[in-house]
């Protein structure tokens, strides 16, 4: 089954062609990673599938349904999630209160205005199972500014896990962390269930060939390679991008 | 069910409520170690609480940073009076609701205009919204009579067969009650998901969106909650002042309320109330020494908190709770 | 058809008092992110400063100059004194000017008094010039000249300078261009200053026009701050037109319309802000800046 599919996706940017022209499919479960040299496009094409920027050309689909004009958050109901690059949390709040924040995000309940917050049983459950999976029990009521690097990188896509979505969207995951860390976020995302697909950008090879069963490399806003991490090493095309640069 | 967990919620709530419990307490016993004329001076505290709280909601709690938040506290004022002194509608409990939703009615109204755009831009709207409610009230004088204001509100009209005569001492339990009934409200929705929400899209709203939140409702419903306080607030004004005037939708009466909420501190629920306190004692005494100088003392205490105080009076407060109930969390 | 074109030239020259406190305004929140709202009270005290020195039997000029001065040097005082400790806090900033407004109106008015106080044109421009088949008063010609001056001046620095093209890269993206080793605090400083100077400027020589009071800070600084946002921020050739345009819809809707017509200024802001909130000629880069939720 399909879980996103793009159509002649462009951006635009006044002269600069961010992103042009894009197309691809992924199948519901598939681990796919994007790469490519920086100002390719990868983190304008996430805006564009998050919602966050609006395309200039071009239709997006997901399991099924349009989504090309749709609101941020309305692709959330239907199962999409993102986590950022530049770590995206709430700093004034304790880390126990980010979760819950997280996990009310697509329930109903997020408009509830009389009980507290922490009176929906079920839901500050599954805030404990996330604080004691990642380590963070002893932490729960420290303020987010408070804990380290590595330990906010991993609450970062807690969130985004947090409303149990269909499709993950990672934006670099690993930026800023230690070989070891890296290496738990792999794990990680290696322990996710098959009816999760996931879409991550990276600069980090190791977490991508971690990770990916497919790979697609962006180039000046173009795909110019699609395939197994295999295929992707030997073409031709993409050592010349990449040994080019370096 | 096992005791245990039970009993422990309880002394849980026993203890995260002793603060306001013993608040409450000062307040409702201060009447009789305080003479009248300084009751009424805590009845102005305790509106001004309700307005600079409903102020906090979307300033502390929100981010929205919003000028011309007296126009909500005009509109019910002026409305309560008109409905009361022109329209001859004695009951409390007629004109006020009345007064209160027409100002619901004004908040959804600026509301939906001024979420049109965001950041400074909203809060331009919100400022030339304000400036263009006193500019209504000052040129519409057949309703609010306006630089003379609208004199002659009574004291409420509760229709209760057995109370007839108010003093200042009834007003002020009345008035204290309805705080009692508002903070009480508000402290649920901050501690509501709703309420975090609202943080939530002062901290990183992009965030929010991804999450699932539908951040402009959100900022909306605050905005017209915050109104509704606020017509809550003017309404009991109205009668406390028997009179409205137009400074009751002014700039200054806008910026007491900010003045009041960075005071006081923005961060808790209960810092409008600490700045209250302070800035309507500061207020008194001013008139007592100085009354031409207030503006001028307001100005001076407002830029030495701004640059050496700027979390306000009550983290301080926070800290000393702490010391004899270590385990509290506001 | 004379009320016409009393109502032009009125409207244009007082447009052009307007351009010279906008232009200050727009630098300020272009390249420091900053809402002066002490800017009225700046113009408030060129205004009182300008108003004693002339009627105290000093020469207009000297007196403008000497308004723009003290003026600029508050603004001066005020930004290294006490902006410059709230580096960054944008909404303390905005704050903390609130509260200077409070005193410097409230010093205003002990100084003062709360009476209007106008002053008759110099005597230097107490004539009349004949154009076609109308006399105008040289006064509001000369601020014509005098706002057409300070335009040309203003754009040359900013389109012509090095200095300017520091500031407008400034505006369009803060980070970078402290990232390349200018000195954006001394910039900041120096903008600020000059704003604050052409407050002050602007309050002395308005002074047959408007007049004084401690209570013109709050309203002219709602002016400027219409201009601003329909003109669009940043952009002096925008800040030009919106106040023309302001200064225009003001004095016609006054002469018109007395009653309403605060309002019609107020619907022009609000329509700006719904349809084209950056402006008429404003900067793309400004409106993300100040997008910030």
């Amino acid at each position: 089954m399909e879980a996103l599919r793009v159509e002649g996706l462009s951006k635009d940017f006044g002269g600069v062609q961010a992103v042009q022209n894009i197309s691809f499919s992924l199948e519901v479960g598939e681990r796919i990673a994007i790469i490519g040299p920086n100002g390719a496009g990868k983190t304008t094409l996430f805006n564009m599938l998050n919602g966050q920027l609006s395309p200039t050309a071009g239709r997006m689909f997901l399991f099924g349904q349009e989504i090309t004009a749709m609101a941020t958050y309305r692709r959330a109901h239907l199962g999409q999630a993102r986590s950022f690059q530049l770590i995206s949390l709430f700093p004034g709040l304790t880390v126990f209160h980010n979760l819950l924040l997280a996990l009310h995000g697509t329930k109903p309940s997020r408009l509830g205005m009389f009980r507290s917050t922490t009176d929906y049983g079920n839901i500050v459950a599954k805030a404990e199972d996330l604080l004691h999976s990642m380590g963070l029990w002893e932490r729960r009521n420290d303020p987010m500014r408070t804990i380290s690097y590595g330990e906010q990188r991993k609450v970062e896509i807690a969130l985004s896990l947090a409303s149990e979505p269909r499709m993950l969207l990672l934006d670099e995951p690993s930026t800023g962390l230690s070989a070891a860390e890296s290496k738990e976020i792999v794990d990680m995302i290696r322990d996710l269930g098959l009816d999760i697909t996931v879409l991550l950008v990276a600069h980090d090879m190791d977490l991508v060939f971690g990770v990916a069963e497919r790979i697609m490399v962006l180039h000046y806003g173009q795909i110019i390679a699609d395939g197994t991490p295999r295929k992707i090493q030997a073409d031709s095309k993409v050592r010349e991008i990449y040994i080019g640069i370096e | 069910m096992s005791r245990g967990p039970g009993r422990r919620a309880v002394i849980g709530y026993l203890v995260s409520s002793a603060p306001y419990i013993t608040g409450a307490l000062a307040f409702v016993l201060s009447p009789l170690l305080l003479p009248t004329y300084l009751q009424s001076m805590l009845t102005k505290v305790l509106i001004f609480s309700i307005f600079a709280m409903s102020l906090n909601l979307l300033w502390g709690y929100t981010g929205l940073i919003v000028f011309g938040h007296a126009a909500f506290f005009g509109v019910a004022a002026y409305t309560n009076g008109i409905l009361i002194t022109r329209y001859g509608i004695e009951s409390f409990w007629l004109a006020a609701p009345i007064a209160i939703l027409i100002t619901v009615l004004v908040a959804a109204a600026f509301g939906f205009i001024a979420l049109q755009a965001s950041g400074t831009y909203f809060s331009f709207i919100t400022l030339a919204l304000g400036l263009l409610v006193y500019s209504a009230a000052s040129k519409w004088r057949s309703m609010t009579g306006g630089h003379d204001g609208l004199i002659g509100i009574p004291l409420p009209d509760l229709g209760l067969p057995w109370f007839t005569t108010w003093n200042a001492t009834y007003f002020y339990f009345f008035v204290f009650l309805a705080f009692a009934v508002c903070f009480f409200l508000l402290y649920r929705l901050a501690s509501s998901p709703f309420g975090y929400a609202l943080q939530g899209i002062r901290e990183d709203e992009p965030r929010m969106r991804s999450l699932g939140y539908n951040t402009w409702l959100h900022k909306y419903i605050a905005f017209v909650i915050a109104g509704l306080f606020a017509g809550i607030a003017g309404v009991l004004y109205s009668h406390l002042m028997r009179a409205v005037f137009l400074n009751f939708v002014g700039m200054l009466t806008s910026f007491l309320a900010v003045f009041i909420t960075v005071i006081g501190g923005s961060g808790v629920i209960f810092g409008p109330v600490v700045g209250s306190i302070i800035i309507i004692f500061l207020e008194y005494f001013s008139s007592l020494y100085a009354p031409e100088r207030w503006p001028l003392i307001l100005g001076i205490v407002f830029v030495i908190v701004m640059l050496f105080l700027r979390e306000g009076v009550s983290p301080y407060l926070v800290r000393v709770w702490k010391k004899v109930i270590p385990i509290w969390k506001p | 058809m004379d009320l016409w074109v009393l109502n032009l030239l009125n409207g244009i020259s007082f447009g052009m008092v307007l351009f010279l406190l906008a232009a200050g305004l727009s630098l300020t929140l272009g390249v420091m992110g900053i809402l002066n709202l002490a800017h009225g009270s700046l113009f408030m005290i060129g205004a009182f400063v300008g108003f004693f020195v002339f009627s105290g039997g000093g020469s207009f000029w000297v007196a403008a100059l000497l308004a723009g001065a003290i003026a600029g040097l508050v603004g001066l005082v005020l930004e290294k004194a006490f902006l410059g400790r709230l580096h960054n806090l944008f909404d303390a900033q905005a704050m903390l000017l609130v509260g200077v407004v409070y005193i410097l109106g409230n010093l205003g008015l002990w100084i003062f008094g709360p009476q209007n106080r106008l002053a008759s044109p110099p005597l230097s421009l107490a004539f009349s010039v004949r154009i076609g088949n109308y006399t105008f008063p040289a006064y509001r010609l000369a601020l014509i000249l005098i706002g057409t001056i300070v335009f040309i001046s203003l754009w040359w620095l900013l389109a012509k300078t090095r200095i300017g093209a520091i500031i407008r890269a400034g505006m369009d993206d803060r980070e970078m261009t402290t990232g390349l080793g200018v000195n954006y605090g001394l910039i900041s400083t120096a903008v600020f200053s000059l704003g604050a100077f052409t407050a002050g400027f602007a309050g002395a020589i308005a002074l047959p026009m408007i007049g004084v009071a401690p209570s013109i800070a709050w309203d002219i600084l709602l002016y400027s701050f219409i201009v601003v946002v329909v003109g669009g921020m940043g952009s002096m050739l925008g800040s030009l037109i919106g106040s023309l345009f302001i200064g225009l819809v003001d004095t016609f809707s006054r002469a018109l319309f007395p009653d309403i017509a605060t309002f019609t200024l107020y619907t022009v802001l609000v329509i700006t802000l719904l349809v084209k909130p950056s402006g008429i000629l404003g900067r793309k880069g400004i409106l993300q800046d100040m997008e910030r939720l």
